[in-house]
């Protein structure tokens, strides 16, 4: 960062201001994310162009970076609308409640076991967007309300996204670090990562049910958290990278035994009232008879896990498909104030053939071809009206939940990358690391890496933008650098809970953008509050060292 | 205000403008071709400009909806996001249903959101449809107008 630039009061809430003015119009103004989107954006370009002496080129340069990064979420977004059009079409989802219900007949452990595991279990392997993509109609088709429905797998997924995608999050980290011990680094972090997890299940539960729920869930919430939580710990020694996925997946086996229990297969009456679910009373099977099995409804999410670990987990296949990579290239450009974004040629590529939409892509296409085969579509028509059978009825449908999200994320990312390129970004994280005394930055440090992810909706780029500054900064107070990078990641983690273009991709699959207010108001206490507890573990750890 | 300009139109024109705008400005700086990269910065505001635009120009079925807002929900909407308030929730759909509003997604009570709700979903699909046709006819008018 060039020391011309100005860390002073003015421009340091100058900078803030675009998160502020965005926060305000969604949560508190309750505009929709493709309006308020927008405005954040023109202020984020008028502030870097009038005060962070930004020339024209480089606003044009970072608003095409920002949307290409918008393109990388779109390719989630739009595969994923299309595998639940195929499938809410044909019906799979009334198969699947039906289904599920004689598996088991507790709601709250459905909603954690979708929520909180299946979706922790998809970001270990997938990530982008994916869980909270897939599980949002999932839970809306068990019955929960649809902005709970968006709620529980963005905050149930948060945990795993620093070590998930096969630790994507780490191995950057490591590439903008020179870590001293990565191993003691890793572990902090996995033991900080316990705390969203951990308030994340208990959240979950409280929701449902408020305490009736949280007390019973809570045998399930100790062993998911002990199995996500150790699990994550114990093998980040060893080799970080498969360690949120494999954590995830026992975590995911541990269901069956768990269902098993009367605790968790019967329906909980004593809990009255269920915050959660659309309806109070058990549901009775009056609707139209489902035209499949549990078996066929799941069919395209089986199709989907397996395609993603045969394509991200053996790292010959990645290499493989990753072989062919596009992206636009861009020019270098410098501020007035001496800050330069390097030229890219090409920009941030990514490999269609290895990205997170292409197994969503396919499992959408298997599904279609397969429920049009067997004829669910014509059969699922007939018995529940209003039902538009076809190709044309999903594609209306994907066309019109697609639209509104793409152009919220759009503008986010433009925004981001036009804080990012002019400056803004590092004067917010900069001003904090020059103020702040060494316990009070250590307590705070995991809301630098919260800030990056929400501005960016990846724990990656807020590592990628904020670890090297965290490093500094620990190294001049004297704070242990293992913990301040454990906060950071920790932080870049809870942020994806209140990532606009993460509640845009939950609102967007669940059909109710629009909702981005309404789910913020949930999901910022829980960061909120996560990242309370992460900061005092924080202090707790600061100058204690596990010997790694 | 004619019934072409609604929001899907709007936001389908942001949409196509954002992704037109990627070449001309990835192109036009990289062979500092000024004209490219001005169009292309162009087209980004644009993009930008048209979904808050119609936030104040379009009025269609999500008019309807702030509407609701005015008239009592907007202030339960409040409550609702406050966690300890939640029974609000719960509130407004005994509310609605005892409305006889038929099948109601609380949260989002004029979403047009993926449904299949299980047994409660028979026939909630049509019923939305009629009444947004309605509304969209009825705007329609007023917009003629």
């Amino acid at each position: 960062m060039p020391e011309e630039l100005p860390v002073d009061i003015l421009h340091w809430s100058a900078a803030l201001l675009p998160i502020i003015v965005l926060l305000v119009l969604l949560a508190g103004l309750r505009w929709k994310a493709p309006e308020a989107g927008p405005v954040g954006m023109f202020l984020a370009g008028i502030i870097a162009l009038v005060l962070f002496q930004a020339p024209l080129e480089m606003l044009a340069v970072a608003t095409g970076k920002g949307v290409w990064d918008a393109i990388f979420i779109l390719f989630v977004i739009w595969p994923a609308l299309l595998l639940y059009k195929v499938a809410d079409q044909a019906g799979a989802f009334e198969a699947l409640r039906v289904g599920i219900s004689r598996f088991s007949k507790s709601d709250l452990f459905l909603v954690l076991a979708f929520g909180w595991v299946f979706a922790s279990f998809l970001q270990g392997i997938a990530g982008f967007g994916v869980p909270i993509a897939v599980v949002a109609p999932l839970l809306i088709g068990l019955g929960v309300k649809p902005i709970y429905a968006v709620v529980i797998p963005l905050i149930g997924h948060v945990w795993a996204n620093m070590f998930g995608t096969l630790a994507v999050g780490w191995l950057a980290t490591m590439q903008v670090v020179n870590l001293e011990n990565p191993t003691e680094t890793a572990f902090q972090t996995a033991l900080m990562l316990i705390i969203p997890n951990a308030l994340s299940g208990v959240v979950i539960a409280w929701l449902f049910g408020r305490m009736k729920a949280v007390i019973h869930a809570l045998p399930m919430l100790v062993i998911i958290v002990a199995i996500h939580g150790g699990v994550q710990a114990g093998l980040v020694l060893i080799n970080p990278v498969i360690s949120a996925f494999i954590a995830s997946a026992v975590a995911l086996v541990a269901l069956y035994p768990l269902s098993r229990w009367s605790r968790y297969g019967e329906r909980t009456e004593h809990i009255e009232h269920r915050h959660v679910m659309e309806s109070q009373e058990p549901r009775k099977d009056e609707g139209p008879e489902p035209v499949m099995g549990l078996g066929m409804a799941l069919m395209p999410y089986a199709v989907l896990t397996v395609l993603t670990i045969a394509i991200f987990v053996p790292p010959a296949v990645e290499d493989f498909l990753g072989q062919f990579e596009i992206g636009p290239s861009f020019p270098a450009v410098e501020t007035g104030y001496g800050l330069q974004a390097e030229a890219e040629e090409p920009f941030s590529p990514f490999a269609p053939l290895a990205h997170p939409g292409t197994p969503l892509l396919l499992a959408a296409i298997a599904a279609f071809l397969l429920y049009r085969a067997r004829g669910y579509y014509q059969a699922w028509a007939r018995r529940h009206e209003g039902t538009r059978a076809g190709l044309g009825g999903i594609l209306r449908g994907v066309l019109e939940n697609a639209l509104p999200a793409s152009v919220a994320v759009l503008a986010f990312l433009v925004m981001s990358n036009l804080m990012s390129d002019s400056g803004q970004t590092d004067v917010l994280a900069v001003g904090i690391s020059e103020v702040a005394p060494a316990p009070v930055y250590a307590f705070i440090a995991n809301f630098i890496g919260i800030v990056g992810a929400f501005m960016t909706s990846s724990n990656t780029a807020s590592n990628i933008l904020f670890a090297p500054l965290q490093q500094e900064a620990a190294g001049a107070l004297g704070i242990q650098e293992a913990t301040i990078i454990g906060a950071q990641s920790t932080g870049g983690a809870i942020g994806n809970a209140i990532a606009p273009a993460n509640v845009v991709l939950g609102t967007g699959t669940a059909g109710i953008v629009g909702k981005e207010g309404d789910v913020l108001r949930f999901t910022l206490p829980y960061a909120g509050a996560a990242a309370i507890l992460v900061g005092a573990l924080t202090l707790l750890l600061m100058n204690m060292e596990f010997g790694f | 205000m004619t019934n072409m300009l609604n929001t899907t139109t709007l936001q389908a024109v942001s949409f196509l403008l954002f992704l037109a705008a990627l070449p001309l400005v990835s192109f036009g700086t990289m062979e500092d071709q000024e004209l490219l990269w001005y169009a292309g910065l162009v087209l980004i505001v644009a993009a930008g400009i048209l979904p808050p635009l119609g936030r104040f120009l379009v009025s269609d079925d999500d008019g309807d909806e702030e509407a609701d807002g005015a008239d009592g929900h907007e202030g339960d909407q409040a409550d609702e996001g406050d966690p300890a308030n939640d029974d609000a929730v719960a509130d407004d759909a005994a509310d609605a249903e005892s409305d006889g509003a038929g099948e109601v997604t609380t949260d989002a009570p004029h979403s047009a959101g993926p449904i299949g709700r299980g047994a409660g979903s028979a026939g909630r699909e049509p019923h939305r449809q009629r009444v947004q046709e309605q509304e969209e006819h009825s705007s329609s008018q007023e917009d003629d107008r």
